[in-house]
């Protein structure tokens, strides 16, 4: 996947998060900001680093504000806003 | 979200939206900030519960009902905010708030540039404030002492070129900052323009960009109706803290110069402000008398009457030529 633009998406309300990914021409960086990051940190980024080697992204920036969100919340707002920096509807 | 509650979306020409907001900003102590683009609120049925709003990239008038605190409302409204104006290409956002309000805002993603007594300046991309100062020093000549000056410039007069003068003749190198802000009749382009024409024959005078940073009194929040002393005098501690401890150190600057302030309150009590922080970082300020005309001081404020009113042969002995010939062109 083709990442033309940066995107948002998701919220910083409890048990949701918030996901931007920027293009850019460097190697993969996650930045993650969580209140569970001590105990669901490492979980949290192996999961979104999941999703983006299944589309193939490899130089971005993702920055994650997580609130306590699950997996398949996390799962969602990714591809959400993955799909919007490639502007793609599916 | 809880199912009674709704978001509502305002919009600059929303007047009867706005006035809404301002009125429920009021029973808070706050009051609404006419500038702003943007205001998302919360409603319970029909009644506003918690109200944010956004300029651009400055997040404003925030507040929530007390009895629906801790409710998180907060974290909506800023997601909001957040999305709203992304999709507006603006994706950095700063807020300028209370000092107790540190950890909430934190929460939300955004971490403290500067913080004094009582207010804090906070940002969520804290890149940003570093690639300014960056920017900054791109601008540095090289020498130990250079004084400053920030200028609206809108436009530039006589009484701005004297002071200017004052400073090019005493200082090894002069930086003038231009406020960026563009609520100024003249647009901040033209401003620059006309600034740098007009001291070009003035070797050691170096005009910048002020941006996000160089804020001015002018262009101070006025949205806290209560207390409205205490709040000016906590953005002046604050701007003049960013510019004596991050902003002067990029360039060496010793000495800041500023215009006596016979007319505005706020400005004259900047003034005094300035006189009082700036040396604590080991920057001296020099105040400089007004050059008059006729018994009156030059300002850029009647410059821009006299053009309103069409009087343009007046305002020629008032600027510079660069500035004379700008109006001279908008006639045509």
């Amino acid at each position: 996947m083709e990442l033309l633009n940066r995107a948002i998406s998701g919220t910083m309300e409890s048990s949701d998060i918030m996901v931007e990914i920027i293009p850019w021409d460097k190697d993969l960086e996650i930045n993650l900001k969580s209140d569970v990051k001590e105990q669901y940190g490492k979980q949290i980024i192996a999961l979104v680093k999941a999703i983006l080697d299944e589309n193939g992204v490899k130089k971005a920036c993702i920055n994650l504000k997580d609130k306590g969100a699950l997996d398949f919340v996390i799962s969602a707002r990714v591809k959400t806003a993955l799909y919007r920096a490639a502007r793609r509807s599916q | 979200m809880f199912d009674n509650f709704s978001k509502k979306y305002i919009y600059s020409q929303n007047t009867r939206g706005r006035k809404t907001t301002s009125d429920f900003l009021k029973t808070l102590g706050l009051s609404f900030d006419e500038n702003v683009n943007i205001t998302i609120n919360i409603l319970d049925g029909k009644r506003i519960i918690a109200t944010a709003s956004a300029e651009k990239n400055l997040i404003k008038c925030i507040g929530v009902d007390e009895n629906y605190r801790s409710k998180g409302l907060m974290n909506t409204l800023i997601s909001e905010i957040i999305s709203h104006q992304y999709d507006n290409n603006i994706y950095d956002l700063s807020i300028i708030t209370k000092i107790e309000n540190e950890k909430v805002i934190q929460s939300l993603g955004f971490e403290t540039i500067c913080e004094t007594e009582n207010i804090i300046l906070m940002e969520n991309n804290k890149n940003k404030f570093k690639k300014y100062l960056e920017n900054i020093s791109k601008n540095k000549v090289a020498n130990e002492q250079s004084s400053a000056i920030v200028m609206n410039l809108n436009p530039i007069t006589k009484g701005h070129m004297y002071l200017i003068e004052k400073a090019s003749k005493e200082s090894e190198q002069v930086y003038i900052f231009i406020v960026s802000e563009d609520k100024s009749k003249v647009p901040f382009e033209t401003r620059v323009k006309l600034a740098k024409e007009s001291t070009k024959f003035l070797k050691n005078v170096k005009i910048i960009e002020g941006g996000d940073y160089i804020i001015s009194s002018k262009t101070f929040p006025t949205y806290f109706s209560k207390n409205v002393d205490e709040w000016i005098n906590n953005y002046c501690n604050l701007d003049l803290k960013l510019f004596g401890k991050y902003i002067a150190k990029e360039l060496n600057i010793r000495k800041r110069y500023v215009g006596k302030e016979p007319y505005c309150e706020l400005t004259s009590f900047y003034n005094k402000k300035m006189k009082e922080i700036l040396p604590l970082y080991n920057i001296q300020v020099t105040e400089i008398e007004r050059l008059e005309k006729n018994q009156k001081a030059i300002s850029a404020s009647l410059v821009r009457k006299l053009a309103e009113e069409g009087n343009i042969s007046q305002i020629k002995e008032l600027v510079p030529e660069a500035t004379y010939k700008y109006y001279i062109s908008k006639e045509d």
